[in-house]
């Protein structure tokens, strides 16, 4: 019995799990369940005797969640699938029982459905379909438990069972036809692991690197034209910072334009266009785009009502941001490959009071260049090559920057950034620094920014040439560096979530009309004389249907024959050979029924009839088992009874 | 009108309380689903419908291919239990959860899984006096998952004796029946040395049987043995007797019938153009309480 419970208690923990990874769910209900779970898992069930005054607060709290909904502080769906699960705790903590256990059943089928509502990740497939097998399996272990009997060949028919019932309800998903408009499902938030990404508003030098080893991705963009490489290694912009404090650059606020579309450059025919979808671990409100991005356009939040289109904010130093909060956005932007050429519009060249030696190493390094490319160059080189990538640095140090230049000489791509910006203007070349992403590997057809690919370079304004882009960190150190392992697995995951979204969560009628095409369309006719064209796709679908039909039956009905009891083959044969004389008992009759028919008859063969009748009976209720061969020498005597007999008759039959 | 047997539904669904609630999230599911469209709402709709036809199709398996034989005693004493027992033959797959119940015996047996042949065997209560004509067998299933229960019901025709229950006679109907002394008879029924072999006589006890020689002759014989002289006494029921007295005759008869076998007495029976030889031994007995049951019946 109590395996039994743990069987039930395990599809309760899926069926709550897949509304848990939402993160939806308020986290003092979630604390409820999953502290009833655990208890019941153990054993202990302590509302088992106490139900009134539980059920009465159950109401309480059902009036409760109604009135933080109408007040707006929670969603509907979220206060339904948060009065389920409280259901769910209050049964699970009740007396185990038939009514207890489907009452536990149903209120997690309820917030399984709950969490289609709530979710659009492929968690939600998996906790459906892990909780459909064990409810089914409890269900049937629980009509035969009470009776002490091998569940296994049961549990073996409904596991293939199950197994059929979901392919049948993925054709059900295909086939069925979606009469509505569909409303992609609501994007989830950040779930359980919150939001990841290295892009905050401002570049601070006091912290570690650890987020480049973080392979979650934070964004998916389709590209046009399609670059069809591997790895983009491209520089994605988020956001320009102009004020340095000694310590930290640090953002400026102010608003600068509004709207739908925001142009921060001209857009040119030669722009590379971006469809951005930002994911919900990114964290952040800035929009990002390929350097240099000219227009931010048909920017949407996602949500349970469906995409919203939200205004864009533009800041200073072309930042542009969404003017909504969303889990998750998508939006379009234009980037031009051209170097742009605008005037510096503030003060890039003002500095802090800083380590002296710090100009001194600037000016030592430029030598005896006077063109500031060059400078710049240098100064570039110089860093990349003297000064190593490092992760894992020193604690909090009073000059952060002097520590980098002239003691550790290692740091991450904040420290090289800030130290080419900060020599680049003790030479009076104006600079800041940009932060955004560097990087994008592809995935499918899309390229996809990960956590760890956040890093921070520079633009310098050379007068006569633009705004150039400068990196000093090592290469090795721009782009995210996770285990090649978690790389992998990272991208496998995001394939199937790739897949996942394309085919199920936004799969559409439209998705239906063209699936039944593919199917009708005759790419390669086969013909036959005197028949029409005949589809050629439909025919392999169906050939390949019927096949795993055929296979599937043949596997199902193959079973472990048992041999049946030796009297009942003895009356298996017995019965055969009355059937060859044509005194075989009729659907209706019982063999007590024929020999007494028989006996009254006085038919030639009643006695031989009623001595097998009465040795069958004995042999298989009366415990005297029929001895070796007494089985076929009493079948060999009635057919030489029923042989004298037909001999008899055709006698007879030739003397009248 | 009845309709012919093949084309009256031999399967019979229920409803089960937890199928129910089940088919109304069902419901509530699918029409969530095509109000908004949302796509995992229809996965979840498919997969409770595939459900509900995996529980058809399994609960089908079960009860096709099945074989119930009733197996009862010689007859049952009225008012008392006994105990009937069912034979259940799978010969396809395996059967699990199989209720079967005889609705006119009162007697309802579980059987947890069935594969190839198995015995279940369940009480009964006899009602009243006389030949009890059972008919059908009721087969029922909850497997799989106890949403829906499949029945079938089965013909398994069958009559059984309900024996007259062994009661005192009321003083006035003794006086009424006179004894009757029907003389000696034959003296080769015994225990003794063995005397011979003849035919087994109808209803005689079948432990007498010599299965060799019968499977020579082709029919059943019986050994004779001496015995020693008995007493004999043939009982005789009045053709009068109507209703409630009948029911009394026929109980005292029958507690008589017992006493004077128990004593290793003959005993003999007329009546209703019944006469039945006296004679000892259980099957002697299993044959005049049979007759005495069915004493005054038309069918």
């Amino acid at each position: 019995m109590k395996r039994l419970l743990v069987v039930r208690d395990s599809a309760a923990a899926v069926a709550f799990g897949s509304v848990a990874l939402t993160g939806t769910v308020p986290l003092w209900c979630s604390a409820i369940v999953v502290v009833a779970l655990g208890l019941s898992l153990v054993g202990v069930h302590p509302l088992a005797r106490q139900r009134r005054w539980t059920v009465l607060s159950l109401l309480l709290v059902a009036v409760g969640l109604v009135v933080l909904t109408f007040r707006g502080y929670l969603e509907l769906p979220v206060a339904a699938v948060s009065f389920t699960a409280l259901v769910l705790a209050h049964r699970l903590a009740g007396a185990p029982g038939a009514s207890t256990d489907a009452q536990v059943l149903l209120a997690a089928l309820l917030l399984t459905a709950g969490a289609a509502t709530l979710s659009g990740d492929i968690w939600f497939a998996l906790c459906l379909v892990a909780f459909t097998f064990l409810s089914c399996s409890f269900l049937c272990l629980s009509i035969l438990s009470a009776h002490r009997t091998d569940a296994a060949p049961a549990l073996r028919q409904v596991g293939v069972g199950m197994i059929a019932a979901v392919i049948g309800a993925c054709v059900f998903f295909v086939v069925f036809p979606r009469v509505s408009w569909n409303l992609a499902a609501r994007r989830g938030g950040p779930g359980v692991l919150g939001q990841v990404t290295g892009l905050s508003d401002r570049v601070s030098l006091t912290g570690s690197g650890n987020i480049k080893t973080n392979p979650r991705a934070v964004a998916k963009v389709k590209i046009e034209p399609d670059p069809l490489v591997r790895e983009l290694g491209a520089y994605w912009i988020a956001r320009r910072l102009t004020q340095f404090n000694g310590t930290a650059w640090l953002p400026e606020s102010s608003v600068v334009g509004r709207g739908l579309t925001i142009d921060v450059a001209p857009p040119t025919a030669s722009d590379v266009i971006q469809t951005v979808e930002i994911l919900p671990a990114y964290g952040s409100p800035t929009l990002v785009a390929i350097a240099q991005p000219t227009r931010f356009t048909g920017a949407f939040g996602l949500s349970a009502s469906g995409q919203v289109p939200i205004a864009l904010v533009r800041g200073v130093g072309d930042e542009v941001h969404f003017a909504a909060d969303f889990p998750q956005y998508s939006y379009r932007a234009r980037s031009s490959s051209r170097v742009r050429a605008d005037e510096p519009q503030s003060d890039l060249l003002t500095l802090p009071p800083l380590d002296k030696r710090i100009a001194s190493l600037a000016r030592t390094i430029v030598g005896d260049a006077t063109e500031p490319h060059v400078r710049a160059l240098r100064l570039e080189t110089y860093l990349k090559r003297n000064y190593s990538y490092a992760l894992d640095l020193d604690g909090d140090v009073q000059s952060p920057l002097a520590n980098f230049l002239f003691d550790s000489k290692r740091g991450h791509c904040e420290y090289f950034a800030t130290a080419l910006a900060v020599m680049l203007r003790s030479l009076d070349i104006p600079s800041r620094v940009v932060i955004g992403f560097y990087g994008g590997s592809r995935v499918g057809d899309r390229y996809v920014l990960r956590a760890g690919d956040a890093h921070a370079w520079v633009e310098a304004y050379v007068p006569g040439r633009g705004w150039e882009t400068l990196d000093s960190t090592p290469d090795a150190g721009r782009a995210a560096q996770p285990q090649p392992f978690l790389l992998a697995l990272s991208d496998l995951v995001l394939s199937i979530e790739e897949a996942w979204r394309s085919r199920v969560v936004d799969y559409a009628f439209a998705d239906q009309a063209e699936l039944a095409r593919s199917v009708a369309r005759t790419v390669r006719p086969l013909s036959f004389p005197g028949l029409p064209n005949l589809p050629r796709n439909a025919l392999i679908y169906a050939s390949l249907t019927l096949v795993v039909i055929v296979i599937a039956a043949r596997i199902g009905r193959r079973s472990e024959k048992k041999p049946r009891h030796p009297a009942t083959k003895f009356l298996d044969a017995f019965l055969r050979r009355l059937h060859r004389v044509k005194l075989a008992p009729e659907k209706s009759d019982t063999l007590d029924a024929v020999a007494e028919r028989l006996s009254r008859q006085h038919h030639p063969l009643a006695g031989a009839v009623d001595v097998a009748r009465r040795r069958y009976f004995e042999a298989r209720f009366g415990r005297v088992p029929l001895r070796r061969g007494e089985a076929r020498w009493l079948l060999k005597s009635f057919d030489a009874a029923a042989a004298r007999h037909r001999a008899t008759r055709s006698r007879e039959r030739r003397t009248s | 009108m009845k309709l012919p047997a093949r084309w009256r539904a031999y399967r019979r669904l229920r409803i089960t309380r937890m199928g129910r609630a089940y088919l109304l999230v069902t419901v509530g599911v699918g029409i969530g689903a095509l109000n908004t469209g949302n796509n995992l709402l229809f996965l979840v709709l498919g997969l409770m419908l595939a459900i509900v036809v995996l529980s058809g199709v399994l609960s089908e398996r079960v009860v096709r291919d099945l074989e119930v034989r009733r197996l009862l005693p010689e007859g049952a004493f009225a008012g008392d239990t006994f105990r009937v027992r069912f034979e259940v033959a799978k010969t396809k797959d395996r059967g699990f959860a199989l209720q079967i119940v005889d609705e006119v015996l009162g007697a309802s047996a579980f059987l947890p899984q069935v594969h190839g042949s198995a015995m279940v065997s369940a009480v009964a209560k006899a009602p009243a006096r006389g030949p009890l004509a059972l008919s059908r067998v009721r087969v029922s299933t909850l497997f799989p998952f106890g949403l829906f229960e499949k029945i079938r019901d089965m013909d398994v025709p069958q009559v059984f004796t309900i024996w007259p229950r062994p009661q005192q006679f009321p003083v006035e109907i003794l006086e009424g029946i006179p004894a009757t002394v029907d003389g000696r008879t034959r003296m080769r029924n015994g225990d003794g040395d063995l005397a011979g072999l003849r035919d087994l006589a109808a209803l005689e006890d079948a432990r007498r049987v010599h299965w060799k020689k019968s499977a020579s002759a082709l029919k059943l014989l019986s050994v004779e043995r001496d015995r020693e002289d008995r007493s004999q006494f043939v009982i005789v029921l009045p053709a009068a007797l109507l209703g409630s007295q009948l029911e009394l005759a026929c109980s005292g008869a029958a507690l008589v019938t017992i006493q004077l076998l128990g004593r290793g007495a003959d005993v003999g029976l007329m009546a209703s153009g019944t006469h039945i030889r006296p004679s000892h031994g259980r099957a002697h007995q299993g044959r005049l309480l049979t007759a005495l049951a069915y004493v005054g019946c038309t069918q």
